[in-house]
């Protein structure tokens, strides 16, 4: 497998053994264009917005989906599973939120469908059965609301609990 | 080769709109800790996992995520469950959620259901909701009685006037489950009229209002119905021919209910052979599923002749003279269940099932009787190819060569995998 080196937004370079047929098509661009040598031509730049662990984790995951088919198409009405999470992708997900957050938002930038589903669905499974205190304390999110305004949602919300 | 902190890197040259749309506020570090103010669009991935309880409980974290729960995507798909609370234990949609429903998301439904109980009250509560979807493009509508079906207790002009709402509205249902409903002939030409090249599926088992000749209508007008379920009356030659025209797709699965709910008092037309013939061949893949509510004497206009039937579900008695005929006449049959026989063994009848079905692979036999000796045969026949043998107890008759206490190894051992008859709970 050649050896690249990829540059990341916070001035680190990845560099590894990676295997580029497996990569995404954002990756594999950035690759190409740096050559397998990682030497020739013009450098197009580090990925401005993934950092340099977020990165390595990204290609970790990519590697060992391992030519696996793509996840099926949604079917928009049915309601969506996260019981289906793959055993090796739930450890390689038990990461602090902040860790996570990152994942999510390098796969979404870096157009990893695969990576993004169960990232999202390790955060539903998260959320789940909590109650709004308990999910802020799990995400580290400040409460924003005043109090009228929570008042309101609450009483929205009431709603949505069956009779 | 490393690069300086990239922090003057301008983002909007990177590739497409889209991403530069991701990126509008990814700039800044602390970003990717903040869940607070992660990206909407990542936020509404994640709500689209959660159930709409959790979902709320989510909304109330921050503003951020309050507005992502409103989003138009998490308001696509929606169950009303319609039930009394003085006659049901049934849970209900909360009446404030409806009407919040209807107010701010009525126009980003698409898949909806209605599933109400036995009373009338919660048959009208869902034809009053459905009156009101007027700014809905429904893609999928199902209206589900959970007990004795209610929408036909309503006033017919009522529900067809709300049902009438939707077909109009709807330029694109592409399946909709209206069965029990009193859905009549006029109001299938309007849906026909706004959804013909967009209908996939339609069941509607039990609605006496139809005719032949309206169902014939959306066979000739709906030629992207892949599935269709309906009542033995509504059946012609005329149906089976259209929905086996070359403008038609390939027909996936068409379920017939053939009822009698009293004895004599229906008269069963017959289909002709050349009908079957042209429907098998236009769709040879298909699934025929056939349930039969009829009284013994009824069969009489039924397997007459080889039809393609692959499922059949007699769930009154039938005669043995009837499961003789249908091991000669139905050579797709994948799968088979009798409720109720009589007292006399089925052993021959079995016999010839497996001989001349060779695709069955599910067998369900309830109040009947069959030795030992031929059901091992008949097991021993089919192999491993049944998947699901589901005979109770009281079903077999131990003779001189098997006991009851034997027979659960011999099929065992034919099927490949252990094997029991089904007990009755006592």
């Amino acid at each position: 497998m050649p050896s690249v080196k990829l540059p990341s937004s916070d001035g680190e370079v990845f560099e590894g053994a990676v295997d580029t047929a497996k990569q995404p098509v954002t990756i594999k661009t950035r690759l190409e264009g740096l050559g397998m040598d990682g030497g020739g031509g013009d450098d197009p730049g580090p990925l401005p917005n993934v950092n340099a662990a977020v990165l390595k984790k990204v290609i970790q995951w990519c590697t060992h989906l391992k030519g696996d088919p793509p996840p099926p198409e949604d079917d928009e009405s049915k309601e969506k599973q996260t019981d289906d999470i793959p055993v090796w992708d739930q450890e390689f997900l038990q990461v602090d939120p902040g860790t996570l957050s990152e994942l999510i938002l390098a796969a979404n930038y870096l157009d990893i469908k695969g990576l993004l589903d169960v990232t999202c669905k390790t955060v539903a499974n998260r959320i789940k059965g909590k109650t709004p205190e308990k999910i802020r304390n799990t995400v580290n999110i400040k409460n924003d609301f005043t109090e009228e305004e929570e008042a309101q949602v609450r009483k929205e919300n009431q709603r949505c609990e069956e009779k | 080769m490393k690069r300086g902190r990239a922090s003057d890197h301008n983002s909007s040259e990177e590739g497409t709109a889209d991403k530069s749309k991701k990126l509008r506020t990814t700039n800044e570090h602390s970003q990717t800790c903040d869940w607070g103010n992660l990206l909407q669009d990542i936020i509404l991935q994640v709500f689209k996992y959660l159930p709409l309880l959790d979902r709320a409980h989510a909304s109330q974290v921050c503003r951020n995520w309050n507005q992502v729960f409103h989003m138009p995507d998490l308001w696509r798909c929606f169950e009303f469950e319609l039930n009394q609370p003085a006659t049901s234990y049934l849970k209900a949609t909360h009446p404030e959620l409806i009407k919040q429903i209807i107010k701010r998301h009525s126009n980003h439904l698409q898949y909806v259901s209605f599933k109400v109980d036995s009373s009338k009250e919660s048959a009208e509560a869902a034809c009053d909701i459905l009156s009101q979807l007027v700014n809905c493009s429904l893609k999928t509508l199902g209206l589900i009685s959970t007990a004795r079906p209610s929408f036909m207790d309503l006033p017919k002009s009522h529900f067809i006037s709300a049902l009438t709402v939707v077909f109009v509205n709807s330029k694109s249902l592409s399946s909709l489950k209206i069965d029990d409903t009193p859905v009549d002939d006029p109001s299938l030409k309007v849906l026909v009229a706004n959804n013909s090249d967009t209908l996939k599926l339609l069941k509607m088992s039990s609605c006496p209002h139809v005719s032949p000749a309206g169902i014939l209508c959306v066979a000739d007008q709906c030629h992207g119905l892949r599935e269709l379920a309906l009542n033995y009356h509504l059946l012609s030659d005329e149906l089976l021919l259209a929905l086996s025209s070359e403008k038609h797709v390939r027909l996936e699965h068409l379920r017939i209910d053939v009822v009698s709910e009293n004895p004599g008092q229906t008269h069963f037309h017959t289909i002709q052979k050349s009908s079957w013939d042209a429907f098998i061949k236009h769709s040879p893949k298909v699934n025929l599923v056939m349930y039969f509510f009829l009284y013994e004497e009824e069969f009489d206009p039924f397997f007459r002749y080889e039809i393609p039937a692959t499922h059949l579900y007699f769930g009154r008695s039938v005669s043995k003279d009837v499961l003789g005929r249908v091991g000669m006449t139905c050579p797709r049959l994948v799968e088979l269940v009798v409720c109720a026989n009589g007292l006399r063994p089925l052993d021959e009848e079995l016999i010839r099932i497996a001989e001349r079905c060779k695709n069955l692979s599910a067998i369900g036999l309830g109040e009947c009787e069959v030795s030992c000796s031929a059901f091992v045969e008949f097991v021993k026949m089919c192999g491993g190819r049944l998947s699901q043998l589901s005979i109770m107890e009281e079903v077999l008759i131990p003779d001189q060569k098997y006991s009851l206490e034997q027979i659960h190894w011999e099929v065992s051992k034919h099927l490949g995998r252990v094997w029991f008859p089904d007990m009755m709970p006592t």
